[in-house]
């Protein structure tokens, strides 16, 4: 025996044990206190409760409330309960009709109204995100193939590597080409030691000019007047030899600067060659280096652009998922509407029932409505798996498109 | 120029994920909430394509679909239920009063997106 006390305090009495179970259960799920009892003698101790619920059909066409036909059963009052104890009752039955009936629709109601209000704004945010990743992997992916492009330089068919390599091909032809030069100037110094050698033996021919002038003087004196003309000759002759020794003199002296010269410039060669054999060297470590980097970072943004297109294909897929699921709180929201009107639609057909005192209650038309009502493919199947139905009907399949 | 699609839904996470759907393929969306509502929006401009639930509040789906097949401006727009309404003989019915086509919900977006697209008035 429970005891409890309050306006929403019920006391629920019934032998039938599983009928008992069964009507608490779902009086408790509209929000009353439930107090179960074998027998509606021995509850004194409950004290104030809104309701009554017996299994004997007492106290009816007396004009009496539940309350008072629960207080005469008490007192032990009502004749009709003692002798016809399984008869069942509709006593209390339109308050709880009255007041269950409503409140689980509403109930469904409002939680069809939250769940429809949470799924919307979820909807707006993964729409606005969906957009928002959309704009970014979209720009991410320009961005990357951009510069892959740039890199690349696909528009002149040339890459770095070759544009990088033609520079260093074109300091190293330019080493090669003052190297040919180098050699070219070297070999001017056997050409002037040549002309040394000839400047050499003009002078020796101009000395030996000069003697043979200085006897032809000689005797052009010895041989007197004859010899006068003869004289003449032989002092231009050694004019001319004279002459000859001096221009011989300065080749040879500018033989000697232009080998000087040479010298210098082979030195100042040699020595800016050097250097530009380490630039090339260093260009080409730098160029390598430069590659290097090149070459990785092309691998990085290659690796990322497939990054950014595996992550777009799994958003999309996801957004794809997301969009699929957040569409059944639109059937869940159908099916609770129905269960809704179904609730309403029953509260009117006991309502009836109990103001004509009716014992039958006349359900068949109430179950064609509700079953009218479904609209999903689950709703019937609910229905066909209670009924013991195991058909199927022909359903259109969720998701697929059907051309009329 | 972006083609445009009317849908009709009276559940508003249906018309955020449907016009997301859409919006990503390059259409633009118009929406409305229920039947009338989806008339009103038929003010002229020309929609390349209707996309509508079947049970809704004020006027149904069905009922809309007729009363557009009598509008001389839209009889010929292509109109395609999507509904939670699995039963062939709703479907039958649908393609009596002028649908095109007949999704049960839930959509999938390529799947959708592929039956738009051949569908929509060039």
């Amino acid at each position: 025996m429970a005891s409890a006390s309050g306006d929403n305090h019920i006391i629920l009495v019934d032998d039938d044990c599983s009928i008992g179970v069964a009507v608490a259960s779902a009086l408790r799920d509209a929000g009353f206190e439930v107090i179960n009892a074998n027998s509606p003698i021995g509850n004194e101790s409950a004290g104030a409760v809104a309701m009554m619920l017996l299994p004997v059909d007492i106290g009816a066409g007396k004009g009496l409330t539940g309350r008072e036909r629960y207080d005469n059963l008490l007192n032990g009052e009502d004749d009709e309960f003692q002798n016809n104890p399984r008869a069942h009752t509709t006593i209390g039955l339109n308050e709880l009709c009255e007041t269950a009936f409503p409140v689980w629709s509403r109930q469904i109601n409002s939680s069809t109204e939250m769940l429809e209000s949470e799924i919307t704004e979820i909807s707006l945010s993964i729409s606005a995100m969906a957009d928002e990743i959309t704009i970014a992997m979209k720009l991410c992916g320009d961005v990357v193939a951009e510069i892959v492009d740039r890199t690349e330089d696909r528009r002149d068919g040339l890459d770095v590597r070759e544009k990088m390599q033609a520079v260093a091909d074109a300091l190293q032809t330019t080493v090669e080409t003052r190297g040919t030069l180098l050699d070219d100037v070297k070999t001017l110094g056997p050409l002037t030691s040549g002309l040394e050698t000839m400047a050499n033996d003009v002078m020796e021919i101009s000395t030996q000019t000069k003697l043979l002038a200085l006897n032809a003087t000689i005797e052009a004196a010895r041989a007197g007047e004859a010899g006068q003309g003869f004289g003449v000759v032989a002092s231009e002759v050694r004019s001319l030899a004279m002459r000859s020794a001096e221009i011989a003199e300065a080749m040879v002296n500018s033989s000697e600067d232009i080998q000087e010269k040479i010298r210098h410039t082979q030195m100042s060669a040699d020595e800016t060659a050097e250097v530009e054999g380490k630039l090339v060297e260093t260009s080409n470590q730098h160029m390598s280096s430069i590659l290097d980097v090149h070459d990785t970072t092309m691998r990085n943004l290659l690796t990322a652009l497939a990054e950014i297109q595996g992550i777009d294909k799994k958003y999309k897929h996801s957004v794809s998922d997301a969009i699929i699921a957040l569409q059944f709180q639109d059937r869940v929201g159908q099916i609770l509407h129905n269960v809704s009107q179904s609730c309403d639609g029953g509260l009117e057909v006991l309502i009836e029932s109990i103001a004509n005192n009716t014992r039958a209650i006349d359900y068949v038309p109430w179950l064609e409505q509700m079953n009218a009502r479904f609209t999903t493919s689950e709703e019937r199947q609910n229905l066909r798996s209670f009924m013991g139905d195991e058909s199927t009907a022909n359903e259109v399949v969720a998701g697929e498109v059907s051309f009329l | 120029m972006a083609k445009t699609i009317l849908i009709v839904d009276d559940s508003s996470s249906v018309r955020i994920v449907l016009a997301t759907t859409l919006k990503s393929a390059g259409y633009n969306v118009i929406d409305a909430v229920d039947g009338e509502d989806g008339l009103s929006k038929l003010t002229g401009e020309k929609i390349h394509l209707i996309i509508s639930d079947v049970n809704m509040p004020k006027m149904d789906g069905i009922a809309m679909v007729k009363k557009i097949k009598t509008m001389p401006k839209y009889k010929f727009t292509p109109i395609c239920m999507l509904t939670t309404e699995s039963e062939e003989s709703k479907m039958k019915a649908g393609k009596m009063a002028g649908a095109k086509a007949w999704i049960v919900k839930p959509f999938q977006p390529a799947v959708l997106l592929s039956a738009v697209e051949k569908l929509v008035l060039p």
